[in-house]
């Protein structure tokens, strides 16, 4: 009888043993990302059909029968779900705002108008070498500020492309993980084991995958999770039985916007980092043959006027730039007195100035510096639009995660509350070992 | 039982203090710098009307320095005009004298001379340059407005009309009066003349020894009568240029009132406004202290202190 109650004291302080254990664990990993608190699953140890004659005890105390994970299935998929919209609007809205002050901090919205101005103090005298000096220094400010609007342009591009194709390798990285950890949670069948810090792993990994791109999972009854990408057509990028398909990356050389295929297919993606990244580098490419165009047409209208007219000397005027499009745009006079402001057949020394004024209407019709404030306007909005977008989705991610916290995180009061109990509870076992051990010593003295 | 997990309790603390640290951040830095614009994507359309009316702040700068280039300009004329006028007075003195019948051929002779020097001072302010070295009254010729040529006759060089100088949208200005639109003038005879060769004809006439006392007195009449019409041509012209330089002055006025509305514009569109942002400030201030001081509160509010 006694040695019963020995054994029964004993599994109950083992039982507290354990319950104390994962109350530890869950105060040790109260601010980890990602870990779901702990609870033990307690059950009674009994006999029904016990042999023993009537009155006897056929309870054997209680054991630990598994170790509960406190996580919502779909609070999960909902954070991960947001947290895709977030970090590609996250992505979308840094690299817009890369582009906006590539284009804006190159200053060539106020190098046009300087440009403009000048031509128009050399109209007050158009044979004036400091004034004609004037607008060739302010063609080449504004040359220079069209090739750093390109240059800033190129290198926030290369930057999106490079953290494109860092965030593809850590993509499959996070796929060849999932797949092991797949195998391993199959073949975990013990219910006392470590299953629950695999799930967290499991868990921790589709987080990532989620930053990245926007997956879709499919849950097996042994645990074990499938991630599909895209939408309409999905394609397994891990799948339950450990087998993975490779995410790619093509960047093209025209205009380096990137592509993704799965598996050798052709992926579209509308979530994660990588969906933000595409999106950013399409901006990019369209901000860049803008800024292009409106360089040629600039170079255009410049050089086209340049030889029609006459310059100091009274010969046919040559182009005033050389190159192409933003990057290559350079300024070929070397000296004022190349300036063709008067009509073509002048003599030397011409003051009279109908071609500079022929340059000024074309130049304000074709309204370049009209068209680079369009093009700074589409560019500050597209941030502006995308933040407000992204403000909503963060807020929404925000409350899916803290709603997820609240169900699955730690609450240190309840922790210390388990604590209180579980010591109580281990003291008591220790005191029933006690007492049924006085009633053994008082059974031998007899 | 809702669990109050302790990790979530510290995220949203964090992220609505962070939220509202921005908020006070972007509204001081608006009272800083005194621009309601940070960014550009703070608000798109203003940034973009900002971009417009400094782009117009600039091209005004033009304006303003060729307003003073047209107004330097035809004061000049205006005073080499009014050197003209001067000229042809004294002119009109000794001419008088000429026509008096009291005076001998050689006295003549002297007063031709008299007047052939004052010719050359004629030629020469007609020559006058400008304050960029090109002839003022040339037009937009190059070089001197007139030249002498071996037989001592003079040619105009320069164009038919001044050039035109724009002062901004839809304003302009002629910027001076070429030679002959004012040297050129419709005698007393009804016949087209030029004040220089009436003065050159003039002295040559009233020096030339084989010129008899009448014929002297005969030119020197006719002079009288064609460097009034001068003179008149003359002031003609000091008018116009007068009327011109008031024009440039009523511009300036324009262009001054113009640059203020839009810097009132400018400070409706991009400033700050210093009371609202002021009060939103301090505003913004209080929720954050009570937000940190219920934070630390909250915070400090754990079983675990109670256990010993």
């Amino acid at each position: 009888m006694s040695s019963d109650m020995i054994s029964i004291a004993a599994s109950g302080a083992k039982a507290a043993r354990a319950a104390l254990d994962i109350t530890a664990q869950n105060i040790a990993n109260a601010s980890t990302e990602g870990y779901v608190r702990r609870t033990v699953n307690l059950s009674e140890m009994s006999a029904v059909d016990s042999r023993a004659s009537f009155g006897d005890v056929s309870q054997f105390g209680v054991r630990v029968t598994g170790i509960i994970r406190n996580a919502d299935a779909f609070l999960q998929t909902e954070v991960r779900r947001t947290n895709s919209d977030v970090s590609r609007a996250n992505t979308l809205v840094s690299g817009l705002t890369n582009i906006n002050d590539a284009v804006e901090n190159s200053g060539v919205f106020s190098s046009i108008t300087n440009y403009q101005t000048a031509l128009s103090k050399l109209t007050a005298s158009p044979t004036d070498s400091s004034l004609r000096a004037n607008v060739v220094e302010a063609a080449r400010t504004m040359a220079q500020s069209f090739n750093v609007a390109h240059a800033s342009l190129a290198s926030a591009q290369s930057g999106q492309q490079e953290n494109a194709s860092a965030g593809v390798a850590q993509m499959n990285d996070l796929a060849a993980n999932l797949a092991q950890l797949n195998l391993r949670i199959s073949s975990d069948t013990d219910p006392q084991n470590n299953r629950a810090t695999l799930l967290d792993q499991r868990d921790s990994i589709l987080q990532q995958m989620s930053t990245l791109g926007d997956i879709k999972t499919t849950f097996s009854d042994n645990h074990t999770v499938k991630v599909t990408m895209g939408g309409a057509s999905p394609i397994t990028l891990a799948d339950t039985d450990g087998t993975t398909n490779t995410l790619a990356m093509a960047t093209s050389a025209s205009d380096g916007t990137i592509s993704f295929t799965l598996g050798g297919s052709a992926l579209s993606l509308s979530g994660g980092s990588l969906a933000g990244q595409q999106q950013v580098l399409t901006s990019a490419a369209t901000a860049n043959t803008t800024l292009n165009g409106i360089a040629d047409a600039l170079m255009s209208a410049v050089n086209t006027n340049q030889t029609s007219g006459a310059d100091l000397t009274g010969a046919t005027g040559t182009a005033m730039f050389s190159g192409s499009g933003a990057g290559g745009m350079t300024l070929a006079l070397t000296s004022g007195s190349q300036l063709a402001t008067a009509p073509s057949g002048s003599a030397a020394k011409s003051q009279i100035a109908t071609n500079l004024t022929s340059l000024q209407s074309s130049l304000s019709s074709v309204d370049i510096a009209g068209q680079m404030n369009d093009l700074m306007f589409s560019l500050s909005s597209a941030v502006a639009g995308n933040t407000t977008t992204r403000d909503a989705l963060q807020s929404i991610a925000s409350n899916a995660k803290t709603t997820l916290a609240t169900q699955a995180g730690v609450d240190l009061d309840t922790e210390t509350a388990n604590l209180v109990r579980y010591q109580q509870a281990f003291q008591a076992s220790g005191k029933v070992i006690q007492v049924s051990s006085t009633l053994f010593d008082q059974l031998l003295r007899l | 039982m809702t669990n109050v997990s302790t990790s979530a309790f510290y995220e949203s603390a964090i992220f609505n203090m962070t939220k509202l640290r921005e908020s006070t951040n972007k509204l001081q830095m608006q009272l800083s710098t005194s621009s309601k614009l940070t960014h550009s994507y703070d608000d798109p359309l203003a940034a973009a009307q900002m971009r417009a009316m400094q782009a117009a702040d600039t091209l005004s700068t033009a304006d303003t320095a060729n307003t003073n280039a047209a107004k330097t300009q035809l004061t000049q004329t205006d005073d080499t005009l009014s050197e003209f006028a001067t000229v042809v007075s004294q002119l009109q003195t000794l001419a008088t004298q000429a026509a008096n019948g009291t005076l001998n051929t050689s006295d003549r002779a002297a007063l031709g001379t008299q007047i052939a020097s004052y010719y050359q001072n004629l030629v020469s302010l007609a020559n006058t340059k400008d304050s960029s070295g090109n002839a003022l009254f040339g037009g937009q010729g190059n070089g001197d407005a007139y030249t002498t040529d071996a037989s001592g006759n003079l040619t105009y060089n320069g164009t038919a009309s001044a050039s035109t100088l724009a002062l901004g949208p839809g304003l302009s200005v002629t910027t001076g009066v070429t030679g002959p639109e004012f040297l050129n003038f419709t005698g007393a005879d009804g016949t087209a003349k030029n004040l220089l060769s009436v003065v050159k004809n003039l002295a040559a006439t009233l020096k030339d020894p084989s010129t008899t006392s009448a014929a002297g007195i005969a030119a020197a009449q006719s002079g009288m009568k064609d460097l009034n019409a001068g003179l008149e041509s003359i002031s003609t012209s000091q008018t116009i240029v007068g009327a011109r330089v008031a024009w440039i002055n009523t511009t300036s006025t324009m262009q001054t009132q113009i640059a203020t509305q839009r810097s009132t514009n400018e400070a409706s569109t991009g400033g700050t406004d210093y009371a609202a942002t002021a009060a939103l400030l301090s505003q913004q201030m209080t929720v954050l202290s009570a937000a940190q001081a219920s934070f630390m509160k909250v915070a400090n509010l754990s079983l675990m202190t109670y256990l010993n």
